[in-house]
């Protein structure tokens, strides 16, 4: 299987596809197989408005290359209320992990554009098309809260306007797109519910050659058969981005990588970058680069050079876009790339895998693949045109969606070093702190901040005491039962914001408030942001009349930072759990936890007390 | 190559795809097999299997054959002719 894949193909060469026989022969020895420890098990449930049974073997088979082992289960073709509405039917018996609602308005309409509706006509078939989508999303949502997808509308490729379509406000491809974001707007109510961008792979792969009329025809089929794989890694690359944790650091080399040439041998007015080719495909890689950088991808750099060659071009190439400011961390020297890489998680305070590594030399990726196999690796072409493809295909950093907190780490980042200036001339670590002026903010849960709270629960892995990956949707009910109180912590300082750093959820048995979750990002660590959260979840669990707050410590190969939390808090050990954790005790009748002094707290939203 | 091995190639490629379609041993379809004969042969894998020669022997079919070519000899036949 491991054979077969590559996620990116070398530029030039022919892609290797993989034919329709091959699909078959290699679906079915996967499932033969049985499980797989390298791959994540995942029932799919598919309900459509046309016939996709087609796509399962080029589903399995890109599943797989994404790490997903896919059990799928098709419903009856047309069929989407009778199931979601009816908890014993055999959409719910197959308790898929995931849903896909696809519908088209051309299988419900038969007449959509092929006749010429007026535009009030035609958006009222869209927009019923658009609420029976989200009334099924809701209906699946009484019975189940895996995450489920929903089909875009991809345009038509001809329309009865011919080539002047563009010049009439309401023609389909308008109506269409007015449709989509319609369908974005409405979906993001129901919780764990997210688009899946057909339409934008009919468009990349070409609306005219995407179906086959016979196989329509004969079957409705709606995919050509040469276009179902593109559609299946696309839809493969889709249900691994729910499910996968994406990567936090693209790892940059220097040479033939972010310019052509060799700078140690063909100097700083020798390399490749510009505007003109070679240097062009460069300078675009660039871009690309520091568009991952503008959503929240941390950069760094591993190159065998020497240190003060590198530093001159970043400070002076003219052409250079990436410069010293867009660098979280940088290792330029002759050790083993591997090594490098592993410095660089531990200097960033992440964990390896959570590094992707574009390097142009397949002799350097093998060693890192040997030394350093958690680190991602991007299978570079040969010709740096298709660097930028490498890039966006390989999935990596695929996430549903970019938080505030996103956008602003590269400048966060920024704002650390400037940080470390302050500490190193501190004389103690309170005068540091103090000379911070941080200010908390401590609230409840709510829709604003779900989905950043989730994207910490379910990213963090080293301050965090229990490991419990709730989803949007368990985290979304938390916080509105009475049974559980669900609090959240901004920090921010003299020099920016941090950003909402820590989350706290308590669930209440009798007069005994436990904690749930307590979690916290790796960027506030150091700073007592800990006790704030600590002091809000014993002030929340007295406000509710509890008399003891119990804290979980469940180890895991990464938490190890947090194994003595509780008793620093000041909670007395319980003793050793089922699981393997320990298990703490505060009792809130004689222990008051301090509100740390070198944190200011923010008056204006304390919801929670 | 003369005609005969050729004829023979023919049948072999076919009947190694639809080994691959079917899921079963491609030694075990006989000359004669059709949908009547092999379980595996429903109408969904009958497409897959039309659109997996397509590919494998570079032939495009009509929409007519894809409904009536429902037997190995009908398909041996029609694939016989385009090489020639």
């Amino acid at each position: 299987m491991t054979e077969t894949v590559m996620l990116s193909e070398p530029l030039g060469a022919k892609p290797r596809q993989l034919g329709a026989a091959e699909y078959a022969r290699l679906a079915r020895e996967l499932k033969l197989a049985g499980p797989q420890a390298h791959l994540r098990a995942v029932r799919l449930g598919v309900l459509s408005s046309c016939t996709l049974q087609f796509l399962e073997p080029s589903l399995v088979v890109e599943g797989a290359r994404r790490d997903l082992q896919l059990s799928v289960q098709f419903g009856p073709f047309g069929q989407f209320e009778q199931l979601l509405a009816n908890a014993e039917s055999d959409l719910f018996a197959f308790q898929p992990e995931v849903l896909l609602l696809f519908m088209r308005p051309e299988d419900l309409y038969p007449d959509f554009a092929y006749r010429f509706y007026t535009g009030d006509d035609m958006r009222a078939l869209l927009r019923s098309t658009v609420e029976r989508l989200v009334n099924c999303a809701r209906l699946f949502r009484q019975f189940s809260s895996a995450p489920v997808l929903v089909g875009n509308f991809a345009t038509p490729p001809s329309s009865p306007l011919g080539p002047f379509a563009a010049n009439v406000d309401d023609s389909v491809a308008y109506l269409l797109a007015e449709a989509n974001r319609t369908l974005r707007a409405e979906l993001s109510a129901v919780a764990d519910a997210t688009v899946w961008d057909y339409a934008g792979v009919v468009r990349d792969a070409g609306a005219e050659s995407w179906t086959d009329p016979r196989l329509w025809a004969l079957a409705r089929v709606p995919v050509a058969s040469d276009r179902q794989p593109i559609l299946a890694r696309h839809l493969a690359r889709t249900l691994a981005g729910l499910f996968a944790t994406p990567a936090k650091c693209l790892v940059l080399d220097l040479d033939n990588t972010l310019w052509g040439g060799v700078i140690g041998d063909d100097g700083l007015e020798g390399i490749q970058l510009g505007d003109d080719y070679p240097g062009v495909a460069f300078k675009n890689f660039q871009r690309a680069v520091l568009g991952l950088a503008d959503r929240g991808i941390l950069l760094a750099i591993v190159s065998k050079n020497y240190p003060e060659v590198v530093e001159q071009a970043l400070r002076e190439h003219p052409e250079m876009l990436i410069r010293p400011e867009h660098i979280a961390a940088m290792r330029v020297n002759w050790s083993a790339k591997s090594q490098n890489l592993l410095e660089i998680a531990r200097e960033l305070n992440i964990g390896v895998d959570a590094l992707v590594h574009f390097d142009d030399n397949p002799m350097e990726r093998a060693e890192i693949a040997a030394n350093a196999p958690a680190v991602r690796l991007i299978d570079v072409p040969t010709d740096p045109l298709g660097y930028v493809r490498a890039l966006s295909d390989c999935g990596f950093f695929d996430t549903r969606s970019v938080s505030q907190e996103d956008r602003q780490r590269v400048e966060m980042y920024r704002t650390e070093r400037a940080r470390d200036e302050v500490r190193a001339k501190s004389g103690s670590v309170e005068a540091f702190l103090d000379d911070l002026a941080m200010v908390a903010e401590v609230g409840a849960v709510d829709s604003a901040n779900l989905g950043r709270v989730a994207q910490l629960l379910g990213k963090t892995n080293q301050f965090n005491l229990t490991t419990r990956r709730h989803s949007q949707s368990e985290i979304s009910r938390m916080s509105t039962q009475s049974d559980y109180t669900a609090i959240y912590v901004r920090l921010r300082d003299r020099f920016g914001d941090l950003g909402l750093i820590a989350v706290g959820l308590i669930a209440y048995q009798g007069d005994e408030a436990v904690i749930d979750s307590f979690v916290m990002s790796c960027r506030a660590m150091g700073r007592q942001a800990e006790n704030a959260l600590a002091w809000a979840l014993a002030d929340a669990a007295r406000q509710r009349g509890c008399s003891t707050l119990i804290g979980d410590y469940i180890p895991t190969p990464r938490n190890g930072i947090v194994a003595d939390l509780y008793p620093s808090l000041g909670f007395s050990a319980l003793g050793p759990l089922e699981n393997g954790g320990q298990r703490f005790a505060l009792d809130l009748s004689e222990t008051t936890l301090e509100w740390p002094s070198v944190i200011r707290q923010s008056l204006l939203s304390n919801q929670s007390r | 190559m003369n005609s005969l091995s050729a004829a023979d190639e023919t049948g072999q490629r076919l009947r190694q795809v639809m080994g691959a379609v079917f899921g079963i041993d491609a030694a075990t379809i006989s000359p004669d097999a059709s949908s009547a004969t092999i379980a595996e042969w429903d109408s969904v894998r009958h497409l897959q299997l039309m659109l997996a020669l397509e590919e494998e022997f570079s032939v495009q079919f009509e929409t007519d054959e894809l409904v009536s070519l429902r037997t190995f000899p009908l398909i041996e036949q029609r694939l016989r002719t385009s090489r020639l």
